[in-house]
This record gives structure tokens, sequence and C-alpha cells, in this order.
């Protein structure tokens, strides 16, 4: 008669351990969390396009070409000599005490010392 | 059971989208899993969830994957085994409740004589300290190795192999009484 050993015993024991399967529910859960995490499909140009003009590079861009066209103007349509100084500063002080001083309660700037 | 290369070949194809790879993994991965953490707890309903959360950290890590790190499955198996720790820690000692073993290709009579014995086998593993029985599964019933083993369970290789003879020690000796019941021959255990 064969004697069985403590292993053969246990691997009987052990095989009969491996028969659990996976039920089904779990089964479709597990996929429904990796369909949920897996990498989307690449965007394609039009979306890669709405992206960027919709995020901060649109108004960059706006900024830029505003404060490009702000200089061409201010150095080539109104350019301001050195040597006219006293004529575009008194233009500015007419500018403050038109504007500016009645909002600061200053009618001329020299009667503060400067 | 898949090489290292073909676990993570599959992890990097669920990276890329390819569902029909995670179907691959879950089919590979989730029913070793569940029988770990159903055996590790006592509990199929908590058996589950940590099965189901142990995925969906792969799912979430497979893009940051990095080829030559450790087996997929090892990875998995050291998460589920985490996770099993925290909850056995927070909860009371309990008595484990057994699961079903459903298995279609036996007969009425076999199936019930498979089901008893994975149940003597559940009750002996459940006396079993954590780490014996951590051990034990991972080696015999899931079939990992020794070097796999202890990469999970953060121990060295010698240490592996102490607390499985030891597991089966104890695990021969608590189903001795039971060999005649479960329809083994009456000679030695």
């Amino acid at each position: 008669m064969n004697r069985k050993t403590s292993d053969d015993e246990l691997a009987l024991f052990f095989e009969a351990g491996q028969k659990m399967g996976l039920p089904d529910a779990l089964r479709a859960r597990i996929l429904a969390d990796a369909a949920s995490v897996a990498a989307p499909v690449a965007p394609d140009w039009r979306a890669r396009l709405k992206t960027w003009t919709s995020g901060w590079a649109m108004p960059s861009v706006a900024g830029g070409v505003g404060a490009t066209l702000a200089g061409l103007y201010l150095g080539l349509v109104m350019p301001v000599s050195v040597y006219d100084a006293p004529v575009w500063m008194d233009s500015a002080l007419g500018v403050f005490e038109q504007v500016a001083a009645p909002i600061v309660g200053v009618r001329d700037p020299l009667e503060l010392g400067f | 059971m898949l090489s290292e290369q073909d676990e993570a070949d599959l992890l990097a194809r669920f990276a890329q989208g390819d569902l029909r790879a995670a179907q691959a993994l879950t089919d590979l991965l989730a029913p070793r899993l569940l029988r770990f953490a159903t055996r590790m707890l006592g509990d199929r309903a908590e058996a589950e969830d940590v099965t189901q959360d142990t995925m969906l950290r792969l799912w979430r890590m497979a893009p940051d994957w990095e080829a030559g790190q450790a087996k997929p499955s090892t990875w998995a198996f050291r998460v589920a085994r985490n996770l099993c720790t925290d909850r056995l820690r927070r909860r009371k000692p309990m008595v484990p409740e057994m699961p079903d073993l459903p298995d279609d290709t036996a007969g009425a009579d076999a199936r019930m004589m498979q089901d008893a014995r994975a149940q003597a086998l559940d009750g002996a593993l459940a006396q079993l300290p954590e780490r014996q029985r951590e051990a034990v599964i991972l080696r015999h019933i899931e079939g990992l190795s020794n070097p796999e083993i202890a990469a999970i369970l953060m121990v060295g290789v010698e240490a592996v192999e102490s607390l499985t003879a030891r597991g089966k020690r104890k695990l021969t000796a608590l189903l001795s009484g039971r060999k005649e019941e479960l329809g083994y021959e009456s000679e030695d255990i």
C-alpha cells in the first residue's frame, strides 16, 4: 500500500483551495474602473487649437499685438522730441490741472514745492 | 503563468488605452488576488473590495510603470497584502466566513468533497499566524516563487522558507484529524 507523505495530502488541500473563480460582477467592476482610467485618445488638431485659444495663449497674443501697436503709434505717429520737452511738459501739466488736480485737490504741483 | 516581460507588456498596452490588455490582466491577476484576500480576511465582500481597489491602483499606476521594476503581479500582491493588513488591524478578531467554492466541472459528490477540503483548508489557514498564512497561501496556493514572496512580504528568502515550513507543519497538524472525513486514505499524514 502506498503511504502518503504530508506534502502529498497538503497538496490535495492546496489544489482544492485553487478553485475559487472571479465573480462576473466583480470582473465587470474592475473593467469599468480600467475603462475610466484608460488613457484618452489623442485629440485632433481642431481640439488642440480650441484648447490653445481658450487658454492663456490667446490673451497673451492679444496683449503682445496691442503693445506693439501702441509702441508704433507712439514712436512713429506722434514722435516726441527731447528738444520740445518744455512744450510737452507744459501739455502734461495742463492735463494734470484739468484731470488730476480736481481729483487730488491741488491746483498746481509747484505749490507743493516740486 | 506569464513572465515578468509579458505582464509588463500587457500593462504598457493598457497604459496606451488597450482595454483588451486590461481584460487579460484582470483574468490573470484578479482571481488570485481575490483568493489571497479572501483567505487573509475571511470575508468575501471585503476581499472583493480589496481586489477591486488593488486593480484600480494598478490601472492608475500603469502609465508610470518602468521596465525592470518588480513583476506587476508581485506589485499587486504587495498592495493587496497591505490593504488586507490595514483592514485586519482596524477590526476586532473574528471567526472567518468560509467562501463558497463553485466548481462546475466536477460531479456533485466530487464537488462537495472538493468544497469540504477547501473549507477545511481555509479553516486551518485561519488558525495560522498572519505571516505564516501569507507565506503558505502565496507559495502553495498561488504558486509564487520564494523571491517573489520575499519581495511582497519585504523579508529575506530564508525568512520566507522558514515561514512556509512552519506554516505547513502547523497545517499538517491541524488537518491530520480530518483526513478520513475528507476522503483521504487513513495513512499517516
